[in-house]
């Protein structure tokens, strides 16, 4: 019985697991979106000043530890999906 | 400085080595052995077309030119990859699904098959990819340009524009239409353009590791490189930053070449997850080094050099021959995949699309049968690819070569990008429809040629200055760059903004205006509901098709050997010998499938639907279809009523019957009884009289033995007076005396008269009785009498009881009586109330059981109502009078 009681407990476990997977899924591609689109509510030395701006050395380094963190996120998400295949049916 | 006969020389060994690679893979492929060739990291690799000769040499110089921006141009793949889940992974199952070839193939297929919008869509992937693959060519010329300088030689940068083409062109026609595969995959090119793939990456690599380590003093220097550079600022216009990730996202899934790549070469859904991180590595790999190598570039070499050569032109100013030789390499392997892959794209889709539908119709019925289909595909798509280098050259030499590389390559993207809104709809939409797909496509098509393609020949080339200046006709608000009168936009957004605009708003406009046709709904839920299993629900009918005929036309299209074998399969599973199964629906979507997978959706279905007599369903089919399983229904739904009746009828039937045997078996009960009761007296009367005939009779005995005589000559008479009444008030001949009286009064003469205070105690509710009803009293006083001296008769309780309680409705009297017995078993309250019935044994009764039924006559000519009710203490009766 126990036997039984724990494959169920497993069972919701996977499918949960499975939705929070699905659902990491769906929005990533929404926060990367958005991280990627943050840099143009920058200041521009153009409207600020050449002090005040944002230099393109400071932007360069954002944009590609964002770009890194999302592949390394996309990575996390490839390999539960594929050890777990969720989503197959 | 390297020789340019050297440069040539090592290209063409690089070139042999890519035609050995492809050579190899297409022989291990077919000996069986290609399983490791369909790997994660192989269909990676070949997604790496995207980085074409603009990636390689054009980064460079775009973000020399505009700093930063260069990087929208990766970071919208990157975002498209990393939601695989929502958009990817749904076109890679709805395409395998549906043996998709192509992306014209795909919105064909979803609108219906429809061939129309299958050529309207190649073209439109024509028209969009000439400057790109004319953009890769000037690449080729201007990187070779760069060994040639102060060389004489004979190749002009026209003949090596077109050599690169010609060498192109036979690449791919010996590995691109080496067969009509089913699934439209070609190992061959994929493992070149994989083995490509590293070769730009590592170059790319190289270089910008010498720039940073060899040129310049290592990333801090770099950075602060950066900052003094002409490009410090973070100067990026928030319109071309969102406009430009916008559509490099939609360019990368609408390239025909993308799509090719990454839905139609997909051999497994699982290998997208792998993709999904490794592909936006490698495009951060590819743009790691692009904003130093252009800094280092503008800072130490001559002003006025082109910064589009940056990275063949620094390790060529450091005398590093050997990594420009990579690099050059590098730069031209980006740009022989893309053309390769958008050859092979495309001239599937010219012959899928344009070239077989045309013939299909010029040949007309039954051609199919004679003609030899296989050749004329392949035939058309070795034309096609010949046809699109040569348009590809032509642009080259008409633009002149002289456009910046960048914007040659964004005029592409904004063209392909406006497939994508139909798409789109397409998959996730189901209300989305042909009409509605062909307006938006139209409507994308001419704002997208009128506001950037057109203009990018220059002005008086193919529009004039007047136009660009004052708009068409004269009319202001349509000048291409500033439509609406929406002036001091970037021209890119600008033409971006409104092609895609107005072409969403057609698509959806005509989506609701229009109704699609029962293939295109058919079609559409199969789309929408791509990842529901389920059997599909496609019209084939059973029609006069010959097996043999089909068997020989997929022969001619997917090769004998496949056609043999899909057709055996089939008869194995209906269960018959040989190669030729039923032309069943179910076989005749199967092969339409296999053959789909050869020359598109459109193509197949139109075949076949020559083939089996155009029996593919039409809305006349489908409604008569609706009309007669209407009628089935209405027909099955009487039947079902009258079943119900007939049920009804039966049941109602057996219990009379069984009333009347019932009936039948008391009649004869009863006639025993009566004979047996009317024979007791009279066998002591007869007994008596013969007694008192005796002449010794005693004097004493002769009273007694008259008066039985007279006794059971009044017990004659009583039944026989019953049997009377019961007949008159059976009859309605009775006449009854009415007039007002006292329930009380009645209910007191009744229990006075029925004399049972030894047998029964009676209980009843004096205030209650207080009630005046218009009746016939005595009658009355009968059936209360029955009815108590049958408790005091039939009542076994250790104390007797009888409760009388008298109550008033709405409607009338109740007066119940109800003992503390047994009761009257279920199966005889029905029966009770009938002449001659007597629920426990007769011998106690001591009457004819006709007391009850004699009672129910009463009441019943009373206007009232007497029932058992059944669920009290023991036997109870009801007496229901009306109120006067």
């Amino acid at each position: 019985m126990s036997g039984k009681r724990d494959q169920t407990l497993k069972r919701v476990a996977n499918a949960a697991r499975g939705q929070r997977v699905k659902e990491s899924a769906l929005i990533l591609p929404f926060v990367g979106m958005i991280l990627f689109l943050l840099p143009i509510m920058w200041p521009r030395s153009s409207e600020v000043g050449a002090d005040a701006g944002t230099a393109t050395s400071t932007a360069l380094i954002y944009l590609f530890i964002i770009w890194a963190g999302l592949i390394c996120f996309t990575l996390g998400l490839a390999l539960v999906i594929k050890r777990f295949g969720v989503g197959r049916s | 400085m390297l020789s340019l006969d050297l440069l040539i020389f090592v290209s063409l060994i690089y070139v042999a080595f890519l035609f050995g690679v492809a050579f190899w893979a297409e022989r291990a492929s077919d000996a069986g052995r290609g399983g490791w060739m369909r790997t994660p990291l192989i269909y990676t690799l070949s997604l790496s077309i995207y980085c074409t000769a603009w990636t390689f040499y054009g980064a460079v110089g775009f973000a020399a030119r505009s700093g930063l921006e260069f990087l929208t141009i990766y970071l919208g793949p990157t975002v498209v990859l990393i939601g695989w889940w929502l958009i990817l992974r749904r076109l890679v199952r709805i395409a395998r699904a549906e043996r998709i070839t192509s992306i014209a193939d795909l919105v064909s297929s979803r609108f219906g098959k429809s061939a129309l919008l299958g050529g309207f869509v190649t073209v439109m992937a024509v028209v969009g990819t000439t400057p790109y693959i004319a953009l890769q060519l000037q690449s080729v010329t201007l990187s070779i340009s760069v060994f040639a300088k102060g060389t004489q030689n004979i190749l002009s940068s026209t003949n090596i524009a077109f050599w690169t083409a010609a060498g192109l062109a036979v690449f791919t026609i010996v590995f691109g239409t080496r067969n009509l595969d089913v699934n439209e995959r070609h190992s061959g090119v994929v493992m070149a353009i994989a083995v490509e793939a590293i070769v730009k990456l590592l170059a790319l690599l190289a270089v910008g590791v010498f720039v940073v380590w060899g040129l310049a003093g290592g990333a801090g220097d770099v950075l602060a490189r950066i900052d003094a550079s002409p490009i410090s600022q973070w100067e990026v216009s928030t319109g071309r930053w969102i406009g430009l990730t916008f559509l490099s996202a939609a360019a990368f899934l609408c390239l025909p070449r993308m799509f090719q790549v990454m839905v139609v070469e997909s051999s497994e859904e699982s290998h997208l997850a792998t993709a999904s991180w490794a592909f936006p590595l490698y495009l951060l790999l590819m743009s790691l080094f692009v904003i130093p190598i252009a800094v280092v570039g503008l800072d130490i070499l001559p002003v006025g050099s082109n910064p589009d050569l940056f990275v063949l032109t620094l390790p060529l100013s450091a005398e590093q021959n050997g990594l420009a030789m990579l690099a050059f390499l590098g730069g031209f392997s980006s740009a022989t995949s893309m053309v390769i892959v958008a050859a092979i794209a495309l001239s599937t889709m010219i012959s899928n699309h344009i070239v077989t539908p045309i013939w299909l119709r010029a040949r007309g019925q039954g051609a199919t049968i004679s003609g030899d289909v296989r050749s004329v595909v392949l035939t058309s798509r070795r034309i096609s690819i010949i046809g699109i280098l040569t348009l590809g050259y032509l642009y080259y030499r008409i633009s002149g070569g002289g456009a910046a590389l960048a914007s040659i390559g964004l005029i592409s993207f904004a063209g392909v990008a406006q497939i994508l809104p139909v798409m789109l709809g397409g998959i996730f939409w189901q209300g989305a429809t042909k009409i509605g797909a062909l307006a938006g496509l139209i409507c994308g098509l001419v704002v997208w040629s009128y506001t950037m393609f057109l203009p990018s020949f220059g002005p008086e080339v193919l529009i004039s200055q007047e136009t660009i200046d004052h708009g068409l006709w004269g009319l202001q608000w349509l000048r291409p760059t500033a439509l609406f009168g929406i002036q001091g936009l970037d021209p890119v957004v600008h033409a971006v903004l409104w092609s895609t605009l107005l072409n969403s708003f057609a698509f959806v406009a005509g989506s609701i205006l229009s109704r699609p046709s029962p293939l295109e709904r058919v079609q559409a839920v199969q789309f929408i509901s791509a990842f529901d299993s389920g059997p599909s629900a496609r019209g084939w009918q059973r029609g006069a098709t010959d097996a043999e005929d089909l068997l020989s036309m997929a022969q001619r299209i997917i090769g004998a050997a496949q056609a043999q074998n899909l057709f055996r399969t089939a008869a194995q599973r209906q269960g018959k010998q040989g190669y030729l199964p039923d032309p069943t629906p179910q076989f005749l979507e199967t092969l339409e499938r296999g053959l789909a997978g050869s020359v598109g959706a459109a193509t197949a279905h139109a075949m076949l639907g020559q083939m089996a007599g155009g029996s593919s369903v039409t809305v006349e089919d489908l409604m008569a279809v609706a009309d007669e399983t209407a009628q089935i229904m209405e027909y099955s739904n009487q039947l079902e009523a009258k079943s119900g009746e007939l049920t009804t009828t039966a049941r109602k039937l057996r219990d009379a019957n069984d009333k009347l045997t019932k009936l039948s078996i008391q009649k004869d009960a009863f006639l025993s009884q009566i004979s047996h009761e009317l024979r007791t007296p009279m066998t002591s009367i007869r007994a008596f009289s013969e007694i008192l005939q005796d002449p010794d009779l005693s004097d004493g005995d002769r009273p007694k033995y008259a008066r039985i005589i007279e006794d059971e000559t009044q017990r004659l008479t009583r039944l026989l007076d019953d049997l009377l009444d019961l007949s008159v008030l059976e009859n309605g001949q009775v006449s009854l005396e009415l007039r007002q009286a006292r329930l009380r009064d009645i209910l007191d003469r009744a229990e006075a008269s029925a004399n049972v205070e030894q047998h029964i105690r009676i209980r009843r509710s004096a205030g209650r009785e207080d009630i005046s009803i218009l009746t016939d009293p005595d009658r009355l006083t009968q059936v209360f009498i029955n009815l108590m001296s049958n408790a005091a008769k039939y009542c076994e309780a250790q104390r007797p009881e009888l409760i009388v309680s008298v109550s008033e409705t709405p409607v009338g009297i109740t007066v119940d009586f109800i003992d503390n017995g047994a009761g009257v078993d279920k199966a005889n309250q029905d029966m009770i109330f009938e002449k001659f019935a007597r629920a426990s044994d007769h011998s106690k009764a001591g009457g004819a059981g006709l007391g009850l039924a004699i009672c129910r006559e009463i009441i019943s000519n009373l206007g009232g109502q007497i029932s058992y009710l059944p669920g009290q203490r023991g036997a109870a009766f009801r007496v229901s009078l009306p109120h006067d």
